[in-house]
């Protein structure tokens, strides 16, 4: 109550003077009221209350100093005092200020990464009146009738939902000013495009068509050149394009020179209008940026796709509206339900088991709409990076705690240093309350130091951090830089920590006995009560560091093991890469015949032993999922009747090294023949769809449409990894590539001898040869893409070994110091004890057994703790489980060892002690 | 920094305030008239000295302040007793009764 009064007269100085000057009027005309009642004359009334009030100013002056003064300087000379004290034992400021740096420094960095990821909101006029749409269909296997986009199941009722909708539904939501001040659609171009300026052609990964009132609707503002306008978006409108500012600066320099250019978008010239603010990258997922920004009456072209993208069955946009001033978003959506609901009604699939009678379309429960805050743009992968995020912070949550403890600790042996001092200030009439707020005065100077030296290092740790990828793809790009709200976290966390780890030991510090400690120090026989603390400090710190290290070597377990793991083929000496000839602007039979002849050239290169494409890359986690129906198979569940496919290029078997069972790899004549369709699968499919790995020969069919099983198996090949590492082996069906209907990018495979480095240009060099034009994006090794794969996992390696070991380091040197000062204080005893016959080896047992039972208590409650946290990352975790006895051995045992090695170096000392010198001693 | 207990000026008239306003809330001149009256119109309040005072015991946490309105209907600062405020008076009684006692004692030898 007392310091939040005073801080508030700090805080407030201006209302507190205003209200005192009012006070004081009121007294004054109190007196002349009470002059005027006596009878006296108005003027005479006045001037005898002021009078008798005496001077108003001084008065005042007077008071203030009463309200400030006192505390701020109180304050001020426990801060001097701390300083001073601080400056006296530079080793110990050293040490405390570089642990608390660490672990403030390292939640500093992944709260930036929070920050940057799950609180920042867009870079737009007013973002809290944003909303964005989505539908929760009425089941798992209900939903839109065609889509493009983001679905999810949500947990528990696994019901289905997604952010996309129809054009004619964007259409219908723009009719309802009453609630929504704008309505914007925006849909994300899938892998990017390929965008050529100059002639010079590259793939631009972030490519969005929007509606023409997206700019505007959002609040964006250009740094050169005009924004999109709704005229913009009409198909007869010169086609236009604005990029991003990064965009601007990597491919133009920063040239204004840029805006009025016509580059060309999937060959498909558009002049570009502007640039946007630097902060703006679009409302896409979180790390997203979207670099070239058209409008939406250019997706068909820029797409290619198939038929027409405002059927009213194809939902494929997400919509953004700007809440009217006043609406909730409940009002908004209540608006917009009717429209939504007419406009899916008949444009929505159930799928259905075989067999049983179809759903009309008419009859599908309708989606409900919801409404989700859009100050932050889309949300899907935010909610996925969230789990990254909250192992993260759990993490270096734990790393401040062993800094806590150590720094804890290191404070308590100060305070036992400074036992004669405090005795003394005691003794000369200090209140205790006063002691106490000068120590914490004294921790939390510390803890600001380590702060200050922490957002040091979190500058640089965020920038690590992102370097390992904790999303997965290093294509993400965040804000990290420091905001109001990194930096109050961080004074928050240094205040709470400071007073935290001070204040046990600084009421410990100021408890003593004034007797005792005048009569020549307490007791030296048998440890005191005192160490009670320090050995729970010692115990936490040291199951601290168990928990740390357990998580390492989970995931290094974890690693190894996805290393280790057979994916069905030779992971070496294998090189992809991707091409896409149709985003380039070739229409499919062109394309085919590029990737064939593209092909052919590179499997002449020397050094390269076969070369192939397929329309799926190996273990890159991507997909293709279709439906199949075999003949004889009765599916149980929806899952049943889909199977991942791929379409392969020739000789792709061979390229892979994926040994053929039975029957034969595809012909050239497959290839040429489009009229029989045929098959290889893999011994998971041939297993759970024939029940028997005897299947050439056998047929089934891919769609509803032809009655007939029109693709017959011709082969049968090992089984492999599809997509990732992590799943098993899955039923896998491929084609033939030239019998694959719809086609986009080839994804090469360049089996190779020799160094990937010369092929690598070799390749670019073939690419060049046969379209100049065309670009060559991703190329990788295998081992890459499958690393690629495994960035989480070896995020987490790294940063539980890396903090697990620094746990392991304090633990161990609080260890040492804790034992080197017992051993200190019990010298007289251990002196008593060599005297009466106690052989060195005797005492030396004594030390260690003394420490090893502290470490016996951190590793037992580390276990049983690590047992109960690493339940969380079980999901995470491959081929080893969360409680893996193996992992907890090693860890205990180099924990022990580390302890031991500590330990041991204080009892060397005990045990040279001469007794003479020893018993001498005090 | 602990309370100077011989600050004869200060220790007394912070007392007094708390006397004042024991039982009721008063503002500024009215904590001024009740000192008044309760000494038997002995004790004059020096108003330069007042406020200073009221400013510190409520930085002490002993009394609280609010605006209300007073018996005149004017918008008026009023102070009341916290806790902590009722016992300090209590403490603050009790040690002026063994001083005044003790220079009681001094003074009534002969």
């Amino acid at each position: 109550m007392k310091l939040f009064c005073k801080l508030r007269a700090l805080l407030r100085k201006e209302r507190l003077d205003a209200e005192m000057s009012a006070e004081l009027q009121a007294h004054i005309d109190g007196l002349v009221e009470r002059n005027l009642a006596a009878g006296m004359p108005p003027e005479e009334a006045r001037y005898a209350a002021l009078r008798a009030f005496g001077g108003v100013e001084q008065i005042k002056e007077r008071c203030r100093d009463e309200r400030r003064w006192l505390w701020l300087e109180e304050l001020w000379r426990d801060v001097r005092l701390g300083l001073r004290a601080l400056r006296k034992s530079p080793g110990f400021t050293a040490v405390a200020v570089l642990s608390l740096a660490l672990g403030i420094g390292a939640n500093t960095a992944v709260f930036s990464l929070v920050n940057a990821v799950l609180l920042q909101t867009l870079p737009v006029k007013e973002p809290h009146e944003l909303v964005i749409f989505n539908w929760l269909s009425a089941g798992e296997y209900v939903g839109p009738a065609s889509s493009s986009g983001t679905q999810t199941l949500e947990p528990g009722t696994r019901q289905r939902t997604g952010t996309s909708f129809t054009i004619p539904m964007f259409e219908a939501f723009r009719g309802h000013p009453e609630t929504l001040d704008q309505v914007m659609a925006f849909a994300p171009v899938w892998n990017g495009a390929t965008v050529s300026v100059d002639g010079a052609a590259e793939i631009v990964s972030g490519v969005q068509v929007v509606s023409g009132n997206y700019h505007l609707g959002l609040g964006v503002s250009a740094v050169a050149g005009r924004l999109l306008e709704p005229t913009d978006d009409s198909p007869a409108a010169e086609p236009v394009a604005v990029i991003s500012y990064r965009y601007w600066q990597r491919r133009f320099g920063g040239d204004p020179a840029a805006i009025g250019k016509t580059i060309t978008v999937n060959g498909v010239p558009a002049t570009i209008i502007g640039v946007t603010a630097p902060a703006f990258n679009g409302a896409m997922q979180a790390g997203e940026v979207m670099d070239l920004t058209l409008p939406l009456s250019l997706e068909s072209r820029i797409n290619r796709s198939q038929g027409d993208n405002r059927r009213a069955n194809y939902w494929w946009v997400r919509i953004m509206g700007r809440l009217k001033r006043g609406v909730t978003a409940e009002q908004a959506r209540a608006s917009l339900e009717g429209d939504f609901h007419a406009n899916a009604r008949g444009n929505l699939r159930a799928m259905a088991l075989p067999g049983t009678p179809a759903v009309d379309p008419a009859k599908i429960p309708l989606p409900r709409l919801r409404v989700e805050p859009g100050a932050r743009g889309m949300y899907e992968s935010r909610r996925t990076y969230e789990r990254s995020l909250r192992l993260l912070t759990g993490m270096v949550g734990l790393v401040l705690l062993v800094a806590c403890a150590n720094v804890g600790n290191l404070l308590l042996a100060r305070g036992a240093a400074r036992r004669r001092e405090m005795a003394l200030r005691l003794a000369l009439g200090a209140g205790r309350g006063r002691l106490i707020r000068q120590l914490l005065v004294e921790s939390v100077l510390l803890s600001a130091l380590g702060a200050a030296v922490g957002i040091v290092f979190s500058i640089w740790g965020v920038q690590a951090l992102l370097a390992l990828q904790p999303f997965g793809t290093g294509a993400l790009q965040f804000n990290t830089d420091l905001d109001w709200r990194v930096l109050g976290f961080t004074l928050a966390v240094a205040l709470v920590v400071g007073v935290a780890f001070g204040l046990a030991p600084a009421l410990r510090a100021t408890r003593l006995s004034l007797t005792q400690e005048f009569q020549g120090g307490v007791s030296t026989l048998g440890a005191g009560s005192r160490s009670a603390l320090t050995k729970t400090l010692m115990v936490v710190q040291v199951a601290l560091s168990l928990v740390l290290l357990v998580g390492a070597g989970l995931f290094i377990r974890t690693l190894r093991n996805l290393q280790d793991t057979d994916v069905g083929f030779d992971r070496r000496q294998l090189l992809l890469f991707d091409v896409d000839a149709i985003a380039n602007g070739a229409p499919a039979p062109k394309a085919r015949l590029l990737y064939d002849r593209l092909r052919d050239r590179i499997a002449a290169l020397p050094g390269v032993r076969h070369a192939s494409f397929a329309h799926v890359a190996p273990l890159s986690d991507s997909n293709w999922n279709s439906q199949i129906i075999v003949p004889g198979y009765v599916p149980t569940t929806v899952g049943d009747m889909h199977v991942r496919m791929n379409g392969l290029g020739p000789d792709n078997l061979a390229t892979m090294g994926i040994p053929v069972l039975r029957g034969r790899d595809f012909t050239a004549g497959d290839a040429s023949d489009a009229s029989s369709r045929v098959a290889v699968v893999n011994q998971s499919f041939a297993r759970k769809y024939f029940g028997t790995e005897d299947v050439v020969g056998r047929r089934f069919r891919t769609s509803d449409r032809t009655a007939e099983p029109d693709v017959g198996v011709v082969g049968l090949v090992r089984d492999a990894h599809y997509s990732d590492v992590k799943s098993p082996p899955m039923p896998v069906v491929f084609f033939p590539y030239a019998q694959i209907q719809s086609i986009r990018a080839a994804h090469f495979v360049v089996r190779f001898s020799g160094s990937e480095a010369a092929l690598m240009s070799a390749i670019r060099g073939a690419v060049r040869e046969i379209d100049a034009t065309l670009p060559v994006a991703n190329v990788r090794t295998q081992e890459q893409q499958i690393d690629c794969l495994m960035t989480q996992e070896r995020l987490f390696a790294s940063l539980c070994s890396a903090f697990g070991g620094l746990a392991l380091v304090l633990a161990a040197v609080g260890l040492h110091g804790m034992m080197a000062y017992a051993v200190q204080r019990r010298l007289r005893e251990i002196g008593l004890r060599m005297a009466l016959g106690a052989l060195p080896r005797g005492v030396v047992w004594m030390i260690v057994r003394e420490s090893m039972s502290l470490v016996v208590a951190g590793a037992v409650i580390g276990i049983a703790v690590a047992l109960g946290v690493t339940r969380w990352i079980a999901g995470m975790l491959f081929g080893v489980p969360a409680t893996d006895p193996f992992t907890y051995a090693l860890v205990v045992l180099l924990l022990a060892s580390v302890a031991l090695a500590a330990a041991w170096l204080s009892a060397r000392r005990a045990a040279h002690v001469d007794p003479l010198i020893a018993l001498r001693a005090e | 920094m602990p309370k100077d207990k011989s600050d004869h000026i200060y220790g007394t008239l912070d007392m007094l305030i708390l006397k004042a306003l024991q039982h009721d809330p008063r503002h500024g001149l009215g904590i001024a008239d009740r000192i008044r009256q309760l000494s038997g119109e002995i004790l004059q309040i020096e108003q330069g000295s007042l406020y200073p005072a009221l400013y510190r015991l409520e930085a002490e946490g002993w009394i609280a302040a609010g605006w209300g309105v007073s018996d005149n209907n004017r918008k008026a600062r009023f102070y009341r007793l916290t806790a902590a405020g009722r016992r300090q008076l209590g403490d603050e009684t009790e040690h002026w009764a063994r001083i005044t006692g003790a220079i009681n004692l001094v003074l009534s030898q002969a």
